[in-house]
């Protein structure tokens, strides 16, 4: 995607690339306002907002009562009114008093309005556990949203996706729920442009293999790579793909690899239960049976809320995923 | 609770000093407004009783409020309605065809046939989808007032209500994030009573109580509103009291004599008018019938802005299995 002229971001980490897309798009796009609890005077909880106050002043980054469904309502009624307004919620645990608007309003204003109307808001949704935030700023609430005709869905694990992926939802005129996967905000990834552009349902293969299809995203895609390389001590060579978009689903990439491998782990840290995972699960088996060799395994977070003192064991870490990798590849 | 702002109780002057702006052309519009709405909740409440269409809930005295708000709105405002806002549909030059084309579901709906009677929209007249969530749109009415603010745009927001939405979390949000930014929307609740004053003013919008039966005093109130929502005077909550029991027929009972006295409305024009719209609804009804719903296979549409794969395929299944039946 690069092209002359445009500067190379050397080493950045994802909460810096986030908030250098976000200055670079605020420049191109004047309709693209931030809204969100201290995203100007604070300049966000994690940073990613730094500084654009400055830059772009109150008119286009405007601190939000400490109300997530006002900031969501609110962003609601700028997106319908033509902004494409950038909500941040602080934890995405805190998105529930305005999930109502998510699921009934932002998701089917252009239905319900035959066409008339559409509300490119963009949410972000610092997501997951293992910054030993608790229960209640650890949740990954990707399911959810998944479940919702209208919504797009979308999860970066690295840096230069935040970036690439950011820059597709602000131009996208669907409404994106951008999950952030926190405990990666510091991690820095490859380099990237100012014009990197990652469209939105398309997956990336972050690693080639023949023996095992392992499919993730977001905060999981590092732990998924370890596990590659483990087991590829192991003698077994696993694909990954980093989904990159939940909804929708990239189903091309998926059965590529499936009818590759015909095995599959899929890992993510929201709970098992009806997570992720149930859809992907499905989905192979009604579209690849015949290429299945060994049952799917799901390697998920426990069907418990996230606790303070255990959130190591609650997530999936690479021991238990090379596990899964092992079991699928020897069925 | 102090008094209800009436406008029509009053002598001749004072009702001209009220509403002094109103040419005969939109005091006619106001009140021919309320035979239309009455002649469509008529017809509605049959089409309903007969099971040609799934709900209808009739305006009933409160068309007063929806025509007597929306009239004091320009042509750039936004309005967020409610389901019960077929006055202020028409006000913003919305047609008894299109009425009927949505509560029929018909083909010619600008919705497409996806909404309950009574959640229509209107583009061109800025009239947003309606929304089936009680108070939603009252947050959504702030969140674009204020993006009028950001913008200097010298527009404002007109968002419609009725008293069960007060109960909800989301008006209380509205209010007070609109007042925050001093957001240029008004906020017009119908009411049995006037009791949202000390809400109001504890979330930092003015308050005014008018008598919803009088739809002079409505207009007054509304316009008044506006126009300190434009000098930055922030939002204001018109509560429009229409007390339980309240005839249908009062509110133009009321604004009569008034139209009488300008010399734009007699009986026979009465009888006229309604004739018309008797008609015009009918005509419309049958339009709408004849036209028949939107093609199955819209109902795939509008839902991203692209059809993605899911929906591709599905729109292909449904298509093969209706063949073959």
């Amino acid at each position: 995607m690069s092209s002359v002229g445009v500067s190379k971001m050397p080493d950045l980490n994802m909460a810096q690339a986030i908030n250098r897309t976000l200055s670079v798009e605020m420049r191109r796009d004047d309709t693209i306002v931030l809204l969100g609890e201290e995203v100007g005077s604070l300049g966000g909880l994690f940073g990613t907002t730094e500084g654009l106050l400055d830059e772009f002043g109150e008119t286009r980054v405007v601190d939000a009562p400490t109300a997530e469904g006002g900031v969501v309502g609110t962003a609601v009624g700028m997106a319908l009114y033509g902004l494409r307004p950038v909500a941040e919620i602080q934890f995405a645990d805190f998105v529930w008093p305005g999930f109502d608007h998510i699921v009934s309003e932002m998701s089917r204003v252009r239905y319900r309005s035959g066409g008339q109307y559409s509300c490119p808001v963009v949410l972000r949704l610092p997501y997951g556990a293992g910054v030993g935030g608790g229960m209640y700023q650890s949740q990954s609430p990707e399911t959810y949203f998944c479940h919702t005709p209208g919504l797009v869905v979308a999860a970066p694990s690295d840096a230069a996706d935040a970036a690439g992926m950011l820059r597709a939802a602000l131009r996208s005129d669907d409404p994106v729920m951008f999950l952030e996967p926190k405990r990666l905000y510091q991690d820095s990834g490859e380099n990237f442009d100012d014009e990197c552009l990652v469209p939105l349902g398309k997956a990336r293969i972050r690693r080639h293999g023949t023996d095992v299809s392992v499919f993730t995203y977001g905060s999981t895609v590092p732990v998924a790579l370890q596990a590659a390389k483990a087991a590829e001590e192991l003698g077994i060579q696993t694909d990954v793909i980093d989904l990159r978009t939940l909804l929708p689903l990239d189903i091309a990439t998926v059965l590529n690899s499936i009818g590759k491998t015909g095995r599959a782990v899929i890992v993510a840290e929201a709970p098992t239960y009806c997570g992720y995972g149930a859809e992907l699960s499905a989905t192979l088996s009604e579209r690849a049976l015949l290429h299945l060799e060994a049952p799917i395994e799901r390697v998920a977070g426990f069907d418990v809320p996230v606790s303070y003192s255990q959130e190591d064991d609650y997530l999936p870490n690479k021991r238990r995923v090379v596990a899964a990798i092992e079991r699928v590849a020897n069925f | 609770m102090g008094e209800l702002l009436t406008v029509l109780a009053a002598d001749v002057e004072t009702i001209e000093r009220n509403v002094g702006d109103l040419s005969d052309a939109d005091l006619t519009a106001l009140y021919e407004s309320l035979v239309v709405t009455r002649i469509v909740d008529e017809r509605c409440e049959r089409l309903q009783r007969s099971g040609r269409i799934g709900l209808w809930v009739p305006s009933g005295p409160s068309a007063a409020v929806s025509a007597g708000a929306a009239r004091a709105f320009h042509d750039g405002d936004w309005l967020y309605p409610s389901y019960l806002d077929v006055g202020a549909f028409l006000m913003r030059g919305g047609s008894i065809e299109q009425l009927l084309a949505q509560v029929l579901a018909s083909r010619d709906d600008l919705a497409r046939g996806r909404q309950l009677p009574g959640h229509g929209v209107l583009p061109a007249g800025r009239f947003l989808s309606v929304s089936g969530s009680l108070a939603a749109h009252i947050q959504h009415a702030a969140g674009t007032a204020l993006a009028m603010k950001l913008r200097d745009d010298a527009q404002t927001v007109l968002a419609l209500f009725g008293a069960a939405a007060t109960d909800q979390a989301a008006f209380q949000i509205g209010l007070s994030t609109a007042a925050r930014y001093a957001a240029p929307v008004v906020f017009v609740c119908r009411c049995p009573s006037a009791s949202l004053a000390p809400i109001a003013t504890a979330n930092g919008v003015a308050q005014v109580s008018v008598d919803g039966t009088d739809m002079l005093a409505v207009y007054t109130a509304a316009r008044t509103a506006r126009e300190a929502a434009l000098t930055d005077a922030g939002p204001t909550l018109v509560e429009a009291v229409v007390p339980p029991g309240t005839a249908t027929a009062e509110p133009a009972a009321r604004l009569r004599p008034y139209l009488e006295y300008r010399g734009v409305w007699d009986a026979g024009r009465e009888e006229e008018y309604s004739r018309r719209c008797e008609e015009r609804v009918a005509a419309a009804v049958a339009s709408a019938e004849t036209a028949g719903p939107p093609p199955t296979d819209t109902m795939f549409d509008d839902v991203w802005a692209e059809r993605p794969w899911m929906l591709q395929e599905q729109s292909h299944k449904l298509r093969r299995l209706q063949k073959e039946s």
